[in-house]
């Protein structure tokens, strides 16, 4: 049982914010390139997927966000446009028991990496700033979150690349199963600088994929009576050996745990990079292969635990707005090159509008 | 908090199957054994741009040698080897789900200035733990990483406490690992007003942190056939956000961790023996700490003993929990509760606190709360028992 009621969902992409702006550049299959961040930094020759408007002090406000990194002011704008859309108010009566999960792949690596190079070219290194420390540590967003809209239950982050939106949101359905929480604001978030480019550059060998950001969270609570949409099953799992066949028996115990069948999966999202070893996965346990694939790659770039939180907030949009069906569900699934793998399935809830489109 | 009655509670005993630490101060028994003689492992800082930093001193893994700080990948090495013990120890059965749950601060963050430093190239996912695990280990399914600051070793256990109850695991590796990086050391070289010869925790005069490398392994199971005298079972762990502060601790963020962790464990503060208190030797940790214990255990009579190990390994980040979850079970196994390394005179708000002095204190400790808290506000609070 790790179903999970989506109360609300926010998101910033580098198609802009909110999950319409999205799924409209996700639909025309436009790759969302932005020009050059700042014309002194030296970057890869590979596609730049970057939300070029995203104004911090815009959406966050001038106050306390002179030392955010980027990837903590993508997890906020979306952390906060999610609290809304779900319409929490927090206060004193309810925020012991809202929590925070954020999975990523090492936090802000420009904020570590520019903090150890401080460290190290300085002739003096105890001159780094202290008050840049807390970016450099990888719970730096997810104790961000907290301290900005005061929620104080349990606050975890959870590393694991590509898979680690599955791992953060199974990690969210424990926490809530477990009475760790009541409400868990949960999602992924990753940020494009030269450090993710030129990571992305060297993991790709080549190919034409450029790196990419965005930041997708989710209002979460225990799966009730009056849900419209649900994460209905959430499952991960390990195969360094043969990654596709463990992330298919993942997709199957996903099914089973729903109480549905293969052949119900109308869409099938990969939060992989490559989803070569996805395709692999799904020619094994849907024996269908009629049910439609979004390419989010090509609009949001590779990154990274991002992909599949942006994924899912792609999934739950099209339930929300009526072009998924009662009855109709969505996939996502995702691996790791060492051979994490995981699998959510996406459904309406008993409180969906039965009338509806 | 939730209404209790939509949790699914606890049924089944949670038990210490096996573990394993490495420390400045050696394996679990050389580990115990100095904290007991009131011997720290602190020693001077062998980093290899040592003479650049503010800090001085630190403890370094023993038996690594003067190369220590020159050992690659260090962190995943060390947890190699204590999983490997750990798992040695506790019988698991083949073909167990046996995933792993590690928590760190700053994993092997301590290459990446290497690569920096010296041009030291590697392949990116030699920074997660997996592939050192799973090469010295291959029945572990799966690594989990919580990057959860200095608490990160307490929310592992709690959730790999979690998968075991509900059925997700046959049996969980809890671990742990950090070592310094250069980063670190200069930023805790930014609030050192003077030369820390060693870590003091709780002490009127302590100059503040150092900072320990280390790593730790505890192999749970939800299984009290395996109950032996000596043994540990694991209670439950508290888990809150301060939401208030990227560094500075704050006293109800503290407290609520504990009455979760009272909650879950189905103790009270009036059973609880020994205290193994996160203590960091610094300003903003120690007199809070310390208030906050004072404010629990208030009116439960003499109170608890309160030790913590600091002192005596320094402040091993990810690992802290993990290690005095370890030397707390020690203390219960072998009826002995270490000093705390390095506490002269204990700073006022120390004062009524049973803390350990200059000598251990034979008792025979039933019930243990472990606090760990982390940058960001991250706060994890055990409470283990004893197989009698």
């Amino acid at each position: 049982m790790t179903s999970l009621s989506i109360a609300g969902c926010g998101v910033v992409s580098p198609a802009g914010l909110g999950a319409d702006a999205l799924a409209a550049a996700v639909g025309r299959g436009e790759p969302a390139v932005a020009a050059s961040p700042a014309s002194e930094d030296l970057l890869p020759a590979t596609p730049v997927h970057r939300y070029a408007g995203f104004d911090v002090k815009a959406l966050l406000g001038r106050k306390g966000t002179i030392f955010l990194d980027r990837v903590t002011a993508l997890a906020l704008v979306a952390a906060d446009a999610a609290i809304e859309s779900g319409e929490l108010s927090v206060d004193d009566s309810n925020r012991d028991g809202i929590g925070v999960v954020l999975g990523t792949t090492v936090g802000s690596l420009k904020s570590t990496m520019d903090y150890s190079a401080d460290t190290l070219t300085q002739d003096r290194p105890y001159l780094v700033n202290p008050a840049l420390f807390p970016n450099s540590v990888m719970n730096c967003a997810a104790s961000q979150i907290a301290i900005r809209r005061g929620l104080k239950g349990m606050n975890a982050t959870i590393a694991g690349g590509p898979v680690a939106v599955v791992q953060a949101l199974r990690y969210t359905a424990n926490a809530l199963r477990r009475g760790y929480a009541d409400v868990v604001i949960a999602g992924a978030a990753e940020e494009f600088t030269p450090n993710t480019a030129w990571a992305a550059a060297l993991r790709h060998q080549g190919r034409a994929v450029g790196a990419g950001e965005g930041a997708a969270m989710f209002v979460l609570r225990r799966a009730g009576d009056h849900d419209r949409v649900r994460m209905l099953a959430i499952s991960t799992g390990f195969g360094a050996d043969d990654p596709a066949a463990a992330l298919a028996g993942c997709v199957l115990r996903a099914l089973d745990d729903a109480g549905a069948a293969p052949a119900d999966v109308t869409v099938a999202a990969s939060g992989s990079p490559d989803d070569t070893v996805d395709t692999a996965a799904l020619a094994v346990a849907l024996p269908r292969s009629d049910f439609e694939r979004v390419d989010m790659t090509a609009t949001v770039g590779d990154a990274q635990a991002a992909i599949g939180a942006l994924q899912l907030a792609n999934l739950v949009f099209a339930y929300t707005t009526g072009r998924m069906r009662a009855g109709e569900l969505s996939l996502l699934t995702a691996c790791t090159p060492e051979g994490d793998v995981g699998a959510v399935l996406v459904g309406e809830g008993d409180g969906a509008d039965p009338g509806r489109g | 908090m939730s209404e209790p009655c939509l949790w699914e509670r606890a049924t089944v005993p949670i038990l210490v199957a096996g573990s394993a630490v490495r420390t400045a101060l050696g394996d679990t028994t050389a580990t115990f054994d100095a904290l007991v003689a009131d011997r720290s492992g602190v020693g001077p800082l062998r980093h290899a741009d040592a003479d650049h930093h503010r800090v001085k001193a630190g403890y370094h893994l023993a038996g690594a040698g003067a190369g220590t700080a020159e050992r690659r990948f260090l962190a995943g090495a060390a947890l190699a080897l204590c999983v490997t013990e750990a798992l040695a120890d506790a019988g698991v059965p083949a073909g167990a789900r046996l995933p792993a749950v590690i928590g760190t601060g700053l994993r092997e963050l301590c290459e990446v200035e290497r690569w920096g430093r010296d041009g030291a190239v590697f392949a990116a996912e030699r920074l997660h733990f997996g592939p050192a695990l799973l090469a010295a280990v291959d029945r572990i399914n799966g690594v989990l990483t919580v990057c959860n600051a200095c608490s990160a070793g307490g929310y592992a256990l709690a959730l790999a406490q979690d998968m075991l109850e509900l059925g997700d695991a046959d049996a969980v590796v809890v671990g742990a690992a950090d070592t310094m990086t250069c980063s670190m050391l200069a930023m805790i070289g930014r609030f050192t007003e003077r030369p820390v010869d060693q870590l003091r925790p709780f002490d009127a005069d302590s100059a503040g942190v150092l900072l320990g490398e280390g790593a730790a392994a505890l192999v749970l199971v939800p299984d009290d056939t395996l109950a032996r005298p000596g043994a540990v079972r694991v209670l439950g762990t508290g888990l809150s956000c301060d939401a208030f502060h990227e560094t500075a601790p704050d006293a109800g963020g503290i407290g609520r961790a504990m009455t979760d962790a009272f909650a879950r464990a189905g103790r009270t503060p009036r059973q609880v023996d020994l205290v193994l208190a996160h203590g960091t030797g610094t300003a903003l940790n120690d007199p809070l700490e310390a208030a906050v214990l004072r404010e629990v255990f208030g009116d439960t009579g003499a109170g608890p003993l309160v030790t913590a190990i600091k002192g005596g390994i320094g402040h091993t980040s990810g690992v802290a929990a993990l290690h005095s979850v370890a030397v707390a079970a020690e203390s219960m196994r072998r009826g002995l509760v270490p000093p705390v390394v390095g506490l002269r005179e204990p700073l006022p708000d120390g004062k009524g606190l049973r803390l350990v002095r200059g000598a251990p204190v034979a008792a025979r400790p039933d019930v243990a709360m472990v606090n760990a808290f982390g940058f960001g506000g991250v706060n994890a609070v055990t409470v283990l028992e004893a197989v009698r």
